[in-house]
């Protein structure tokens, strides 16, 4: 797969990346470590979401991109570190830090087979104690804890 | 002296702002600090009710060019008088005045005069405000048109203009007076061809323009245009989460036009705000049809005063995965569907066509194209005869409201 092929395929309005992810992640990391920098939103987003997910080779970006000014790009991030086998906690972290709400709330469902992180664990807590924030946000971190193992 | 060069138009079609500019070569510099000079312009575009008309405006104004120190010439344009459309409708030759709040700014950029090369860029707002009907008709403007194209060669402009009907090419011979070299009005223009579909106006009451070529013909590469169903109607029922959403209006817009193109009535129904920021990214899984996620679930849950089988789109800030829209819905009399903010101007209507049963096909001139409506290369895009009829058999689009 080359660039602009990766490309072609962020531009589709629905988008398969289970065939995406059916690629080699050493040959995708290189591609999206530059598709995530593109001023296209769209495509950013994309190529965010996969370099979170990927185990290989991405390493370190999905933790640049946490940075990211565009909410959907950091959205896109804790979405795919879901998808992440590897360790994530310092990135999901800092996207449960977040000052937007659904990247927060996306950070949260990532987080769930490292709750077992007191740090975690603890944010979690705090979400869900904190009346500042939508109830639906703190609903979901109580089911959230009361999942957890 | 005959002017050459090149004319181009580039528009930014998010917030209906136009940005002209203009390259004319060969000019000599006539231009001076407060020279008054008439601008006017020939517009065309097209009706879409009741049925496909096609106009040609003027536009007139005023302005007064002042050049700055750095040699660039702005200026703000304000036209203070009313656009006229004339139009031949049934044999006769109806008008239009209508109020246009029109503003332009100009910026000339001589960077050196002797080279006299002259850049112009307008800027306008193409709001058409309600017409003042004149004879009784009952004609309202629906959409702008989209200037798409505008070159020239030695003599002659051509002017193709867009909205999503058709597209209408006019070629027009000129020739300049070299003395007021920006002074349109005071060319000689002859129109000397005019192509597309619908009437095209034959006269506008001025003796500068006048039809020689044929008045219609099919648009030349594109598919040929399946009958249109009328009496259909779709209801949508538009849902914005993301209130920054930068293009639902012009994509629920663009919806209702191609459609109305076909002749289906897309009627936008309703149209409310949906105050929730945990509903502003929503998790959209495999974004299959009939399978839907807890969250899409939520989100399609505000529905209140949306009736069964009537379509509600929600425009929201992003799909985790990230995806343009998302047409995947569960329950059959509720259909829904999602437009995120990084779509493109064609994706709420290819979601509204999955929702109304069309599948992705592998070709960019049309709605339905695979590759994303980003790639749409021949806007406005099309619908094919099988796709018309599966809309018309969908249990979302109804001969009337029940």
């Amino acid at each position: 797969m080359r660039k602009s092929d990766l490309k072609a395929i962020l531009e589709q309005d629905e988008i398969s990346y289970e065939s995406i992810f059916a690629e080699d992640p050493e040959v995708l990391a290189p591609l999206v470590r530059e598709l995530a920098k593109s001023e296209d939103e769209k495509i950013a987003s994309g190529a965010a979401y996969i370099s979170a997910a990927i185990a290989k080779g991405a390493e370190g970006l999905a933790s640049e991109l946490v940075s990211d000014r565009r909410e959907s790009v950091r959205v896109a991030v804790a979405g795919g570190l879901a998808l992440n086998s590897s360790a994530i906690t310092p990135t999901i972290s800092t996207l449960l830090e977040d000052d937007d709400v659904g990247v927060i709330r996306f950070a949260m469902r990532a987080s769930a087979r490292i709750l077992g992180d007191p740090f975690i664990r603890a944010r979690i807590v705090r979400i869900s104690n904190d009346q500042s924030l939508p109830q639906a946000l703190r609903t979901e971190a109580d089911k959230l804890l009361s999942n957890a193992p | 002296m005959s002017e050459s060069g090149t004319i181009s138009v580039r528009i930014d079609a998010t917030d209906f702002k136009k940005e002209m500019t203009y390259e004319v070569g060969a000019f000599r510099s006539a231009v001076e600090d407060g020279i008054a000079y008439k601008f006017v312009r020939l517009l065309t575009t097209e009706m879409l009710y009741p049925r496909n008309e096609s106009v040609i405006s003027l536009l007139e104004g005023r302005s007064l060019l002042r050049p700055s120190d750095d040699g660039v010439w702005t200026n703000r344009f304000h036209f203070d008088c009313a656009i006229e459309y004339h139009l031949l409708q049934a044999g006769r030759l109806v008008r239009l005045i209508v109020n246009v709040p029109s503003e332009v700014e100009m910026e000339i950029d001589i960077s050196d005069p002797k080279v006299s090369t002259i850049v112009f860029r307008q800027k306008w707002r193409t709001d058409i405000l309600d017409p003042i009907l004149y004879e009784g008709n009952e004609i309202s403007f629906r959409e702008p048109f989209y200037l798409s194209k505008l070159t020239s060669r030695p003599g002659t402009l051509s002017y193709v203009f867009l909205n999503a009907e058709e597209t209408v090419t006019i070629e027009l011979e000129a020739t300049y007076d070299d003395q007021l070299a920006i002074e349109t009005s005071e060319r000689q223009v002859k129109l000397l061809n005019v192509s597309g579909l619908g009437a095209i106006i034959k006269a506008i009451g001025m003796d500068a323009f006048k039809v020689e070529g044929p008045c219609s013909s099919p648009r030349r590469n594109r598919l040929p245009r399946p009958p249109t169903r009328d009496g259909r109607f779709v209801y949508l029922h538009v849902r914005l989460v993301d209130q920054a959403h930068p293009s639902f209006d012009e994509q629920v817009r663009l919806t209702v036009s191609l459609l109305a193109s076909y002749g289906f009535n897309v009627v936008v129904a309703s149209q409310a705000i949906i105050s929730d920021a945990t509903l502003l990214d929503i998790d959209v899984g495999r974004c299959w049809t009939g399978e839907v996620t807890s969250d899409q679930r939520r989100l399609f849950s505000n529905r209140t005063g949306i009736p069964d089988y009537e379509v509600a789109m929600y425009f929201i800030r992003s799909t985790v995965p990230p995806l343009g829209g998302c047409a995947a819905f569960e329950d059959r009399k509720r259909p829904s569907c999602i437009v995120a903010r990084n779509s493109a101007r064609w994706t709420a209507a290819h979601e509204l066509g999955h929702v109304l049963g069309l599948f992705h096909v592998d070709d960019n001139r049309r709605l339905m194209t695979r590759s994303g409506t980003a790639n749409i290369s021949e806007p406005p895009p099309d619908l094919i005869n099988s796709e018309l009829s599966t809309i018309q058999a969908s249990n979302y689009s109804k001969v009337e409201r029940t």
